[in-house]
């Protein structure tokens, strides 16, 4: 058996042109490249690079990218000409798929909490409009002013929520819908996300319809009618991209009748429903 | 059920968003007080909206000078706190 070794040996940190750099067929990010890409673009021209990109030289001075490939794009999007590099020694091709991919998967979302807290501190210090004071923190921390906005949306959340998303039991998505769906009850969305943390999308996602529809009822009584009340029946459909644009514009019409987002699948389940409910 | 401010009474699409950012609210307990807040105003106006009537019906009367009528206003305003 041959014995693997992934270990950097060498490296060297050195400016490199980015006209000399390719990216390796190793680099494991395939997706969501350019998601966030403003964001990082504003911390790079903010602060600089705090992390260098990880590159291995090739034949004839030319360099493969193995990690960094949104920072790499970043830079040339602000026309840098050249970029801060951390320059390894050549690797099997394994070891060049585990390097990049354990320096993308130990990438994290913004810290939930303390992105809660500094947007928190920094809205209650800064004078001027509200989208003054949001654009001033989104420049000063480096996310989007809509990320800014969604965070302090999230300090609604109550605090056992939040405990809940960064103990990472609920996604701060399930805690922003729960806190707007029961808002201003604090017991019911504290419930509705005790609840969410033990089930699947589907369960708490009927939970809101549920409580949706019924505003009146208990926590409990959600709860119960959402889990008891349906079944869960999986099946794939295929639409022709004309049929499919027209339900996704039926989706957005109803959502702003509803002033809600309004997924084609959730539009597809109410038609359903419509239309059983119809009677004979 | 209409998606309507509580405190400005102008339409949102997500009550999170519009009060987090627009009335700085940043917590329950602040969202709470505002709108105790806001029930105490619109019991305050009450209240002086049935007092100026009693005072507008004593000067029709004639038993008190339109000067009289405005100084008995302002001071019941002021004595309640109430900032229009």
């Amino acid at each position: 058996m041959v014995k693997m070794e992934h270990k950097i040996i060498n490296r060297e940190i050195k400016n490199v042109r980015i006209n000399l750099i390719d990216i390796s067929d190793e680099n494991v990010r395939t997706q969501k490249q350019r998601e966030n890409l403003e964001e990082l673009k504003t911390s790079i021209q903010r602060v600089g690079l705090i992390h260098p990109i990880i590159l291995i030289e090739g034949k004839n001075g030319k360099f493969s990218l193995l990690v960094g490939q949104r920072r790499l794009l970043a830079f040339k999007q602000l026309n840098q000409s050249t970029i801060p590099s951390i320059i390894i020694n050549d690797l099997d091709s394994l070891s060049r798929k585990i390097l990049s991919f354990t320096e993308n998967i130990h990438r994290r979302d913004l810290p939930y909490s303390d992105t809660i807290r500094i947007c928190d501190e920094l809205f209650n210090s800064y004078s001027g409009s509200e989208k003054t004071k949001i654009d001033k923190i989104a420049k000063d921390i480096g996310i989007s002013p809509g990320t800014v906005a969604k965070y302090l949306a999230y300090r609604l959340v109550p605090k056992s929520v939040q405990d809940m998303v960064t103990k990472e039991k609920i996604s701060r998505n399930a805690a922003y819908k729960i806190t707007t769906a029961f808002w201003p009850n604090y017991e019911k969305i504290e419930k509705i996300a005790k609840y969410a943390s033990e089930v699947p999308n589907a369960s708490w996602s009927r939970a809101l319809d549920v409580g949706r529809k019924k505003p009146s009822a208990s926590a409990d009584e959600i709860i119960e009618e959402s889990s008891s009340a349906s079944k869960d029946l999986q099946f794939s459909v295929s639409f022709s991209k004309d049929t499919y644009d027209i339900l996704e514009s039926k989706a957005k019409e109803r959502g702003k009748i509803e002033k809600r987002d309004i997924s084609v699948k959730e539009f597809i389940l109410q038609i359903i429903e419509e239309y059983l409910s119809r009677g004979e | 059920m209409g998606n309507i401010c509580p405190f400005c009474d102008k339409e949102f699409t997500n009550i999170l968003d519009h009060i987090s950012i627009r009335h700085r609210i940043s917590s329950i307990e602040d969202y709470e007080s505002k709108v105790k807040e806001k029930e105490d105003k619109k019991i305050k106006i009450r209240a002086f909206l049935e007092y100026s009537k009693e005072v507008t019906e004593r000067l029709r009367r004639g038993e008190i000078s339109p000067e009289k009528l405005r100084e008995l206003r302002d001071k019941w305003m002021k004595d309640n706190h109430l900032i229009w």
